[in-house]
């Protein structure tokens, strides 16, 4: 449902409420004599409402990297630890993020083959959209890269997400841990949920899906008070500060954050890409099943819309 | 943040409300006691600062054409378009740039209100032009909103819309000293003069997304708006 359809229900439910009492006025009407300053009527209120953001695209692809680095490192030029490619159809409000397992063993242009987040290693953001772009079939048309840090910041200016958790686990940082179903969770908690493997039987694949579980609390955070005078303001200052948008001013990133809250949780769907578990040059890694990613990239590819299961 | 008589002020020029003074009588005498107590409260609000645009506006100002050319014209009290500066995110913004910016954001929403609800001759059929200040993509967007964005559903059935309330309140976000965008939250109130009688007090409220590419002007590229209409009790001051 779009958001100017929610809002058309959201006034239909008011205008459910409002009946009742417009009953009441009526009928009060019949037997009072109307005041001379008086509106009539003035529960039954016609609510119509309109919302959209212009990009220059109906469909825009971005590719959501959380770096691995610590401080001192180089955001840009440490591993990624999460990697999500993000279509979202700014007309329809429907969006499709792939997860990609970090360990995927691809091929990097020019590096061969090697664990798909070593990439930003080698070329930055820009050579992770090639490798993802190869990898999954669609090149992504913007690349933001955050730092554990920056992306608990971030949260934490939202005022933090709930997400939905298959998997009850525990960690230090939240002493009362996480259980199945919903957690309201702030900053560094939704990045511990985001970056923990080891407690879930999926490993990488589970966390790569948490990483979306914690993508889809983040935009009903940000839908719920966006409107709220300031909100997204502050939102896209404390973004700005703290994710690496090469080639986007913060004019159009502010475009951006705004077409994002046109995005409908109910039509967000997401996928990961699914693969075997093996070793390769003695490492650890995920052979990702390369047709499974392009097979939700092509459904996806022109209206950000998957139909059919991932 | 700024008060009061220190808002951006653009006054409205004449046509914002157009109207043959024979064809109702009753509506006639309301609009001069409206008149009347705008004249009042202008003298009294004569020592606000206000934006360049209150300039009176010369002959030259673009009204427009009036078929009923011969019969005189009553005007409602001018309204004007106040907007404010409520927050400023990130970088710092003194007062100069404040007053600036909050003239050229008040230039943009009088211009939109005028194209999309206020002006125009009424009945009126042709809103072409009503969403002028509007990105061209947002433009495109807002094709199947037209009706909600401007009077075209209801133009040809309005005999005359008089402006009430045309109020903004700005969250700008300055990054690097700049401003990169901002969200005008808008309240326009006005009442639909219906031919039937049946008069509406029309009210769209929401938000309006603005930015400006470098020295461009400032455009619309978002929305997120509700319009409200109750009818107008007869012998209610509408």
């Amino acid at each position: 449902m779009s958001r100017a359809d929610q809002t058309v229900s959201r006034s239909i439910a008011r205008l459910r409420k409002a009946v009742p009492l417009a009953v009441v006025l009526a009928l009060t009407a019949l037997v009072v004599p109307p005041a001379s300053v008086r509106e009539a009527q003035t529960s039954l209120v016609k609510v119509q409402g309109a919302h959209n953001v212009d990009i220059s695209r109906n469909v825009i692809w971005v590719l959501f990297l959380g770096s691995d680095a610590r401080k001192g490192q180089s955001v840009t030029r440490s591993r990624a630890d999460a990697i999500q490619l993000v279509g979202i159809n700014t007309r329809t409000g429907a969006a499709t993020a792939i997860g990609v397992p970090r360990d995927s063993y691809v091929s990097i242009p020019g590096y061969g083959r090697n664990k798909i987040n070593a990439s930003m290693v080698f070329g930055g953001p820009q050579l992770m959209a090639r490798s993802v772009g190869d990898m999954v079939g669609i090149r992504p048309d913007f690349v933001f890269t955050t730092s554990f840090w920056g992306f608990s910041r971030m949260v934490d200016a939202i005022g933090g997400v709930t997400v939905q958790s298959k998997y009850a686990f525990h960690d230090p940082l939240r002493p009362r841990g996480y259980k199945v179903g919903k957690n309201k969770l702030n900053g560094i908690q939704t990045l511990v949920f985001s970056r923990t493997r080891k407690a879930f039987p999926g490993g990488d694949f589970d966390r790569s899906a948490n990483q979306q579980r914690a993508l889809v609390g983040i935009l009903n955070q940000v839908r719920r008070n966006a409107d709220k005078p300031g909100f997204m303001e502050r939102g896209v200052m404390t973004a700005f500060n703290n994710l690496d948008t090469p080639n986007v001013g913060p004019g159009e990133l502010y475009r951006l954050a705004q077409a994002a809250t046109r995005i409908n949780p109910n039509k967000f769907r997401t996928c990961v890409v699914g693969g075997g578990t093996g070793s390769a040059g003695g490492a650890s890694v995920v052979f990702a099943n390369i047709g499974q990613a392009r097979s939700i990239a092509n459904r996806a590819r022109k209206d950000a819309t998957l139909e059919g299961s991932c | 943040m700024a008060s009061g008589c220190s808002q951006a002020h653009v006054e409205p020029t004449p046509r914002e409300v157009t109207r043959p003074v024979n064809q109702h009588p009753t509506r006639r005498s309301r609009a001069l006691a409206g008149g009347l107590a705008a004249a009042l409260l202008l003298v009294g609000g004569a020592g606000c600062t206000s934006g360049e645009e209150e300039q009176p506006e010369t002959a030259s100002s673009p009204l427009p054409s009036r078929s009923v050319g011969t019969q005189p014209t009553l005007e409602a009290k001018p309204v004007p378009t106040k907007v404010t500066i409520a927050r400023v995110v990130g970088g710092k913004f003194d007062r100069k740039q404040r007053e600036r910016l909050e003239k050229q954001i008040a230039r943009v929403l009088s211009s939109y209100f005028d194209d999309a609800f206020l002006g125009g001759e009424y009945p009126r059929s042709d809103f072409a032009g009503a969403l002028a200040t509007f990105s061209p993509g947002a433009v495109r967007r807002a094709a199947s909103d037209r009706d909600l964005l401007t009077n075209a559903g209801v133009g040809t059935s309005t005999e005359a819309v008089v402006a009430r309330t045309k109020d903004a309140r700005l969250d700008v976000l300055v990054p690097k000293r700049l401003v990169a965008g901002l969200t005008a939250r808008i309240r326009l109130v006005f009442v639909q003069e219906r031919a039937d009688g049946a008069d509406q007090r029309v009210t769209v409220s929401g938000r309006l997304l603005l930015n400006r590419k470098k020295s461009g002007p400032w455009q619309i590229f978002g929305y997120d708006l509700t319009r409200s209409s109750v009818p107008v009790a007869k012998g209610a001051s509408s």
